[in-house]
């Protein structure tokens, strides 16, 4: 190679390693600023003024599935309605529900995962309904129809907005509760409980407090029947 | 330089190869990175063994609900051939760093056997790359070791393949073996940063996540 091929190759290979280097840095200032600028926000709405610190299992604002009359025990899972886990466990959880409809109460928080481009719509849009008492038929919505939506990179507000339509909600206070920064900070408040509950993925389940690992529906009902016994 | 004779397998390389492609160098190279992706594939190892014997195990790199071992072990995707994925890492990083001993040590190695571990490590690159697209469009969850794994066998594949370009063990034209040669180091950068780059979008959220 010749020395002008060379000093051409030097100054071509510098400037890209300059541009790497350039896309590391601002990668790294975009998160810092994200970073500095969350606390605002988020410190307020993990804790609003008036709650207690993160970590409550069950707070009164925690939309209760079912209430058994006879209660128990009280089952908690924490769910993203855009995960597989989450919608496997479904049709098993609502035949519990059925099941031990007179002894278990059963709860649920939102657990959005920041992966699933579309967990926090979706639990926005399920809060939105349950404003309006319809928080079973919008998440059992979600479900049934997460194949089609699941997993796509679009905003799909859209969709969700329509279940609420299908399911004859007052379209005005759905679309105002939607878009009220109160309705995130609800569900955020779910997400910042359970993170520090541990709760590293969905669906996670606690049972009168105790984090359960069911590996099966039995294993599942074995523990509710263990929960009503005593 | 050795004589022509000497050399039959190999075309002796130019004066202007790159460094890391000669025996000493090169041999440095599939020492570290076989090294770094043992050890990593080792620690899975452990973490796994672990769970399996007290599934409420929390793994060393169990960190938030988006950099989990533990909820990556609990995929299909983490025993594919029906075993854990990183007893194949156990496996054939030590043929990596058994090959690097013998470079090491004098040893000239044929075509074939270069030819055989282009295969291989090929092999290797395509699983990882299915296991990266796993993580980050499947199951939404980083694995630690698994990005060492990662990190190791980037530079392993791509100088490995530039490494036998250069000694003309895969054919290619001039043209080509000279830009991947004076380029290697620039490609392996730019690799890890866009490798870097998916996980960064795909889990930005995580990251500036406060809780």
């Amino acid at each position: 190679m010749n020395p002008a091929d060379r000093s051409v190759l030097v100054k071509s290979k510098s400037l890209v390693w300059i541009l790497m280097a350039a896309a590391v840095i601002a990668a790294i200032v975009v998160v810092v600023i994200v970073r500095g600028n969350a606390p605002d926000t988020t410190t307020e709405s993990a804790t609003p003024a008036g709650t207690a610190e993160t970590g409550q299992l069950v707070r009164e604002n925690s939309r209760v599935l079912s209430q058994a009359p006879n209660e128990k025990a009280v089952l908690v899972e924490f769910l993203d309605f855009e995960c597989e886990g989450c919608r496997a466990a479904y049709p098993l959880v609502e035949e519990l529900r059925v099941e031990y409809a007179d002894s278990v109460t059963f709860v649920h928080r939102y657990f959005p995962l920041p992966g699933h481009r579309n967990a926090m719509n979706a639990a926005l849009a399920v809060e939105a309904a349950a404003q309006q008492g319809a928080y079973e038929p919008m998440y059992q919505q979600m479900f049934e129809t997460q194949p089609e939506w699941g997993e796509s990179a679009d905003d799909k507000s859209a969709v969700f907005r329509s279940f609420a339509e299908d399911l004859g909600l007052d379209m005005e206070a759905y679309d105002a509760a939607v878009k009220d920064p109160a309705t995130q900070d609800r569900v955020e408040l779910d997400l910042a409980d359970g993170i520090a509950l541990n709760v590293s993925g969905t669906p996670t389940f606690f049972l009168d407090g105790q984090l359960l690992a069911p590996s099966s529906l039995d294993e599942l009902r074995a523990a509710l029947d263990a929960a009503v016994a005593e | 330089m050795p004589d022509a004779t000497a050399t039959l397998d190999h075309r002796p390389a130019e004066a202007s190869s790159p460094r890391f492609a000669r025996p000493r160098p090169f041999a440095v190279l599939l020492l570290v990175t076989g090294i770094i992706g043992w050890v990593a594939s080792a620690v899975l190892v452990a973490e796994r063994l672990a769970l399996f014997r007290d599934p409420e195990h929390v793994t060393s790199c169990d960190i938030n609900p988006w950099v989990s071992c533990g909820k990556v072990m609990g995929s299909w995707q983490s025993e594919l051939f029906g075993f854990p994925n990183p007893l194949i890492g156990i496996v054939a990083f030590a043929v990596i760093i058994t090959t690097a001993m013998a470079v090491l040590a004098g040893a000239q190695l044929g075509r074939w056997y270069w030819i055989g571990l282009q295969v291989a490590v090929s092999l290797g690159t395509v699983f990882v790359i299915w296991l990266w697209s796993q993580a980050l469009f499947s199951l939404y969850l980083l694995c630690l070791y698994c990005m060492v794994v990662w990190a190791a066998m980037i530079p392993l594949f791509l100088l490995l393949t530039i490494r036998n370009l250069v000694h003309g063990i895969i054919p290619a034209p001039a043209g080509l073996v000279r830009f991947t040669a004076d380029w290697a180091w620039t490609l392996v950068a730019l690799i890890y940063i866009a490798v870097a780059a998916s996980v960064y979008l795909r889990f930005f959220p995580a990251f500036t996540s406060p809780l």
